[in-house]
């Protein structure tokens, strides 16, 4: 088994009641996109009541979702040599047809 | 009359570049984070645009319509580097940083965080705050660093919000390879910008 194997057979075990961080962090990003099990959730929310380096986690996993969709709206100028390359391109194909 | 003149939109090619080359631009460059890659794909947009312009029904606006070109694009561009990232084995092997850097993998504790990599508080100032342009300079790097094929699904897990079960469809991965590459990438990230940000 590779190592990616052997992590992936890891999570794929039945969760026990117990969570280590490892296995916290985990099912923290897998329910920022689908809904837990109902014995993962309450696993995750045990684990969440004490642990405060997962807590962390979960803030800045939070932080980073937020700064990462916001660096997908902002502007970038294209080059003005690039636009007047591709404007030639465009003529010289649209005087082909 | 029942029969009102219904917007359609016309194409008008010899306007793209003035009207559209720095909004494709942006959308290209924020989701590959490299302008030539950019560039290129903008490029290959147009020019298929051209080729398929005879079939616009004009339904959807110009814009819309060549967003949605570009997007397949991208996509297109994701899954090539997912099945055959252009980074060797090994060297992809390099850029990812082993669980057991995270977490403890001996010991009576199997899986707590360790010592020295574990999450510290973040006390975003002003002066560090995720508004400034260093910080989006930090993050494109960080993004940069991650092996080819976790950037990918990282990629399309936030363009425009793709549902995981299409993401692994896309590229062709299986469920629960997909939640441990997006752990691994997040915990990657996560150390990145607490390194090169925070303390900067």
């Amino acid at each position: 088994m590779t190592s990616e194997e052997k992590n992936i057979a890891y999570f794929a075990k039945s969760f026990s009641w117990n969570l280590c961080c490892k296995q916290a962090t985990y099912l923290l990003l897998k329910k920022e996109e689908k809904p837990l099990s109902f014995k993962e959730e309450y696993a995750l929310k045990f684990h969440m009541s004490f642990c405060k380096l997962c807590k962390a986690f979960k803030k800045q996993s939070e932080m980073m979702n937020e700064a990462i969709n916001k660096n997908l709206r902002q502007m970038v100028l294209m080059p003005q040599s690039e636009k007047d390359n591709l404007k030639a391109l465009i003529n010289s194909n649209l005087d082909n047809n | 009359m029942s029969d009102v003149a219904k917007e359609i939109s016309i194409l008008n090619p010899e306007k793209w570049i003035d009207s559209y080359a720095d909004y494709l631009y942006s959308f290209a460059y924020n989701r590959v984070s490299d302008e030539e890659t950019a560039k290129d794909l903008v490029q290959e947009t147009f020019l298929s645009a051209l080729k398929a312009r005879d079939g616009f029904k004009g339904e959807a606006s110009e814009k819309t319509w060549l967003v949605s070109i570009l997007k397949r694009k991208i996509i297109d561009l994701y899954r090539k580097n997912a099945a055959h990232p252009q980074q060797s084995f090994e060297e992809s092997e390099q850029y990812k940083v082993a669980y057991s850097h995270y977490f403890t993998e001996t010991g009576f504790i199997k899986g707590e965080w360790n010592k020295t990599t574990a999450p510290k508080p973040w006390n975003v100032s002003e002066k560090n705050s995720i508004e400034q342009k260093e910080f989006k300079h930090i993050l494109a790097q960080c993004l940069g660093k991650l092996p080819k094929v976790w950037s990918s699904v990282f990629a399309l897990k936030y363009l425009e919000e793709e549902e995981s079960e299409n993401i692994c469809k896309e590229l062709d991965i299986t469920s629960s390879n997909y939640w441990v590459i997006i752990h691994r990438a997040k915990l990657q990230m996560r150390e990145c910008l607490e390194k090169n940000w925070i303390k900067a």
